[in-house]
């Protein structure tokens, strides 16, 4: 019973993801013509991991435009882009990373595929989630900003060297489908393939590696987790503390201690799983709560 | 961009070739933000003591490049009668990777 209400919501999440996708990737000429949208569109940015180079997207990636303005000489703080972060971290904080995010869809399909021992928690893994926000400091804002050629650009070099979601939706199809681009191909290419199927082999043994460990998006995104508007909540007068919540959370998280913790993407599964219904979530808190917690501590 | 130094200096010594190098300008419209650009620009061809031309494309020309290729740098070889010969090349690249590229297209030509 418990467990088809649980396939339930998650395809329904799957499918709010697909469709997201979808949208937001739908220059379907581009997959044919090996050519990119260059529309007005793609001055607005997505919530989401979305390659700008993926012929399909017509947005641009938030993590490929903020490298791109801070590269860029006489630039040292992108308004536009870290608006749309902050509007979207403020609101929702990192449903975006569970509902929104295209390269997360893709991990959460490789991790149906079976394998005979999954891994739940990575070694270190407490250690290793703090990487993403290294990754953030120095691939997104450092680099481009310091390590620049002698007219004073910087290259993006989250995307340039690291980032996967751009070898899967913008190199390989490029490269697949432009002759002139196949001749560029070198050491580099090889190295962001590397890169993408070490993710995609990793997403099947652990449960969203990419987003745990690497992600700067995910990083920006989970710093607002605690402060958006939109919250999860654990009535702990309902609680009956039976450890069903942190069970199922894939990105280990313990909603009874912290119900807003950095690494939740608000899937929503623990909400499923609490027997008592204990665990909810929404924007804004309700007034009663407030009047509650006066009587509380009178 | 980064390669301009390289160009400029090549275009100097290919002079007994009959090849000429030229940069076209796809960020400013001509006229549109082309002053800051050419300010950027004529120090580096000052620096190699190069007659190498560049232009500030008009939006028609800029237009037919990105229709070709989306990605810069795009090099494209021209023959004396303004026909393209082959596809052209995209990235930046030495200077003697140059020097066979231009001696095969250059080959094609002849021909």
């Amino acid at each position: 019973m418990a467990k088809q209400k649980f396939r339930q919501t998650e395809k329904f999440r799957y499918s709010m993801q697909g469709l997201w996708a979808a949208i937001t990737n739908s220059n379907v000429d581009g997959f044919f013509k090996g050519k990119i949208y260059t529309g007005q569109l793609k001055n607005a940015c997505v919530p989401g991991l979305n390659c700008y180079s993926c012929p399909g997207a017509l947005g641009s990636c938030p993590i490929g435009a903020l490298q791109a303005v801070l590269g860029k000489k006489g630039h040292w703080f992108s308004f536009y882009v870290i608006g749309i972060l902050m509007l979207f971290g403020a609101l929702v904080g990192r449903v975006v990373c569970g509902w929104m995010c295209p390269f997360g869809l893709f991990q959460d399909l490789l991790h149906k595929i079976p394998f005979p021992k999954k891994i739940r928690t990575m070694p270190k893994e407490k250690i290793l989630v703090k990487i993403k926000y290294f990754i953030l400091l120095v691939f997104v804002i450092i680099l481009p900003m310091f390590w620049v050629n002698f007219l004073g650009n910087g290259d993006p070099y989250f995307c340039k060297y690291l980032c996967p979601a751009g070898t899967l939706e913008g190199g390989v199809p490029l490269v697949l489908l432009n002759p002139v681009m196949r001749a560029t191909v070198g050491w580099l290419f090889a190295w962001k393939n590397l890169i993408l199927l070490m993710t995609i082999i990793l997403s099947i043994i652990v449960y969203r590696p990419f987003c745990k460990v690497l992600c700067p998006l995910g990083a920006i995104y989970s710093l607002f987790n605690k402060v958006s508007l939109y919250q999860y909540r654990v009535d702990m007068d309902s609680c009956i503390a039976c450890g069903r919540c942190a069970k199922v959370c894939f990105m280990n998280v313990d909603p009874v201690k912290d119900a807003n913790h950095l690494e939740c993407i608000r899937c929503g599964k623990c909400k499923t799983a609490c027997p008592t219904k204990a665990i909810s979530s929404d924007f804004v808190q309700k007034t009663s709560d407030f009047e509650f917690e006066e009587i509380k501590t009178m | 961009m980064s390669e301009l130094p390289q160009l400029a200096e090549l275009n100097e010594e290919l002079g007994d070739k009959d090849v000429k190098i030229i940069g076209i300008n796809v960020d400013a419209i001509a006229g549109d933000g082309a002053g800051s650009i050419a300010e950027m620009v004529k120090p580096i061809l000052d620096n190699a003591n190069s007659t190498m031309k560049i232009i500030f494309a008009e939006e028609n020309l800029v237009n037919f490049i990105f229709s070709r290729q989306q990605a810069v740098p795009y090099t494209l070889f021209v023959d004396s009668e303004g026909n393209l010969v082959g596809d052209g090349y995209l990235g930046a690249k030495s200077k003697e990777d140059w020097i066979d590229i231009i001696n095969e297209e250059y080959s094609k030509v002849e021909q």
